[in-house]
């Protein structure tokens, strides 16, 4: 509160949204009518707040709801297999078509195996991930015992 | 003349309260099961999703709350409101997962996701270009949204996206009823300046029909 402001600031809040005291509310709709700046606060947040609650929000459908849950393990899991699938493939196509004559270094060949191995195993480990979530959250588990 | 009217097959959707639905669900009534979850996933899904802005974290947060209320049925109050009891552990939950999405985006340096605005989940299909203006101040307002911190984040949303009364934050966030005007002040006077950083003529709107 100050000489030019002589109400608490966050009453301007309680006003926009109604929830003062019939006194509180008198005084700030006095003051408002003297202060431009705390009237344009007023008039902006109550702006903002009419567009949030109409903004419309994508719902799921019934298909969505029934997708298994997937943990951001299981997400990352699968974005690292399919990743390290793709440089595999891309890194044999390259030494089949542009150096099929060439010796392939015995490093290179194990880093190639071991990355598609580590592949199909962030796939599979994505996959048993999603298979406990689901089990996890089946909302029937407890009746199924 | 009268007609006669086809009984339902099976108990309607609407129709039973909360308390009958939960004493038939634990008697182990699949269908009073499947008519909560049905009842409760939705408004989960949206505080959820308004709290995290993504929907696959929102989605996997709302069936994770369903989870526990369903687990914790037999010692549910069945004439406790479920609504109230759902918005507190949806709003722990988001927390939860956005104290973790700190930790590893600190790990991986990644500052993408969420809080960006590529992760689409407003329904902005526009008819008139009224709807445009209308869709596009939207999209602003909630892109502005997830620049807050998460606890002005969660007090806006409970506010102006979910509607709650001042008593029904306040019991949310377990806080004072006197606290929650304070906290939503500074709230919003963050949310308005980075939204009058982005479209300037919202002021000027403002000036207009403060005007009128």
């Amino acid at each position: 509160m100050s000489a030019r402001h002589p109400i608490d600031p966050t009453m301007l809040t309680g006003f926009i949204d109604g929830v003062l005291t019939q006194g509180d509310r008198q005084r700030v709709a006095v003051h408002l009518e003297t202060c431009e700046e705390c009237r344009r606060t007023v008039e902006e947040m109550r702006m903002i707040r009419d567009v949030a609650r109409s903004t419309p929000f994508r719902t799921l459908t019934d298909d969505q709801w029934s997708e298994a849950p997937r943990s951001s393990l299981s997400r990352w899991a699968r974005n690292a297999g399919w990743a390290l699938l793709a440089l595999w493939l891309v890194a044999t196509i390259v030494l089949i078509t542009v150096l099929p004559d060439q010796d392939v270094d015995p490093l290179l060949g194990r880093v190639m195996i071991w990355g598609a191995v580590a592949g199909w195993l962030a796939l599979f480990a994505s996959a048993a991930l999603d298979r406990y979530a689901t089990a996890r959250t089946d909302v029937y588990r407890a009746v199924k015992k | 003349m009268a007609m006669a009217i086809p009984a339902p097959a099976g108990p309607s959707l609407d129709a039973p309260g909360d308390s009958e639905l939960i004493v038939r669900a634990r008697s182990g009534d699949l269908r009073a099961r499947e008519v909560l979850a049905r009842r409760y996933r939705e408004p989960a899904y949206l505080l959820a999703l308004q709290l995290l802005g993504d929907p696959e974290e929102a989605r996997d947060l709302a069936q994770d709350c369903l989870l526990r209320f369903f687990l914790k049925l037999d010692r549910f109050d069945a004439d406790r409101p479920v609504l109230p009891w759902l918005r507190r552990i949806v709003r722990n939950g988001a927390i939860d997962l956005i104290r973790r999405r700190k930790v590893r985006r600190a790990d991986s340096l990644d500052s993408s996701g969420p809080e960006g605005e590529a992760v689409e989940v407003l329904d902005l299909r526009a008819d008139t270009e009224g709807d445009a203006l209308d869709r596009e101040r939207q999209r602003c307002v909630w892109a502005c949204l997830q620049q807050l911190s998460p606890a002005h984040r969660e007090i806006v949303v409970l506010r102006d996206y979910q509607d709650l009364s001042y008593e029904q934050i306040a019991d949310v966030l377990g806080v004072p009823v006197g606290t929650v005007m304070s906290r939503l002040h500074r709230a919003r006077n963050a949310l308005r300046t980075l939204v009058l950083e982005r479209i300037p003529e919202l002021a000027l709107g403002a000036a207009a029909r403060g005007g009128e």
